[in-house]
């Protein structure tokens, strides 16, 4: 070990929190890599909505290429289907590892994966499934669909994801309609969605303005 | 506030999300915290730095010592320790 890494492990750095260790979760699946055994800490209550996440999430795409190169490095202890098997039993690419039981060590942390399937999982699903629905019936219907638009406000400095937005064909672009937020579960609007749906009534442009122009969005 | 035995006891149980190549250090999952000019690395800001640690380790990141640990690694890597 180098004097300089024997000085970042002296960092201090607190465990993941709750919201962190989702965060990780995420991102793992959207960079194709595995996943840390990091330990996070329970006193901390989570603040970060699914959606939250899923919006924090493609931030981190950018450093998909040194993330790949540097998996090895970080993934110290990560999760092997070897050492961990998979939980549910029996799956082999979906469910989640079941790690060692290292609440053992320090009583009151929990590993990410505590053994029983998330319900945050469980509640993704149900949703993807929803919005998968939902897309269908419009694109039945000839409407354009666009997928997981982004938008982002300045006036505000930050921005959320819409599950679809509907679009009429048109010349040169597409019109758009309107933009669909698919609600499965009790929850209410995220703090940035309160704050920027009424600014995409009022008109707003995606994040990724060009990238969206190509799939066939013009706002 | 995190407690320093937590802290400690958890340390040989948990990778790393800070580690250090001979050229820069790296925050999980593959941010650097460091930019090259005149033939050295410096850290980047300590803005940038407690950045990247609270996304993941939540806002008692900012009561740690990341920000001099940081800069003290850099200094270590100029001279290739």
């Amino acid at each position: 070990m180098t004097l300089a890494q024997a000085e970042l492990d002296r960092s201090a750095l607190p465990l993941l929190s709750g919201d962190g260790a989702e965060l990780t979760r995420v991102i793992c699946r959207r960079l194709e890599i595995s996943r840390p055994l990091f330990l996070r800490s329970d006193r901390l209550p989570r603040r970060w909505s699914e959606a939250d996440v899923e919006l924090f999430a493609p931030d981190f795409d950018r450093y998909a290429g040194t993330a790949r190169a540097l998996e090895k490095a970080f993934a110290v202890g990560a999760q092997s289907p070897d050492r961990h098997p998979r939980w549910p039993a029996g799956q082999p690419d979906d469910g989640e590892f079941k790690t060692i039981d290292a609440s053992e060590i320090v009583a009151h942390l929990t590993p990410i994966a505590d053994g029983e399937r998330p319900q945050v999982q469980i509640n993704r699903d149900r949703h993807k499934k929803a919005v998968a629905a939902e897309v269908k019936k419009y694109r039945d219907a000839g409407f354009i669909v666009v997928e997981r638009v982004r938008f982002f406000v300045p006036s505000v400095g930050f921005g959320t994801e819409v599950d679809f937005v509907v679009s009429t064909p048109g010349f040169p672009l597409p019109n758009p309609l309107f933009a669909v937020d698919v609600k499965t579960g009790e929850g209410d609007l995220t703090d940035n969605q309160r704050a920027i749906y009424p600014r995409l009534e009022a008109g707003s442009r995606p994040a990724r303005l060009g990238g969206a122009l190509r799939r066939g969005y013009s706002r | 506030m995190m407690d320093m035995a937590e802290r400690i006891s958890a340390r040989p149980m948990v990778p790393r999300s800070l580690i250090c190549t001979p050229q820069a250090i790296w925050f999980w999952p593959g941010i650097t915290l460091n930019y090259a000019r005149g033939g050295q690395i410096h850290a980047v800001s300590r803005a940038a730095i407690l950045q990247a640690a609270t996304m993941l380790h939540g806002p008692e990141a900012n009561f740690s010592r990341i920000v001099p640990a940081v800069e003290t690694a850099t200094g270590l890597l100029n001279v290739g320790r």
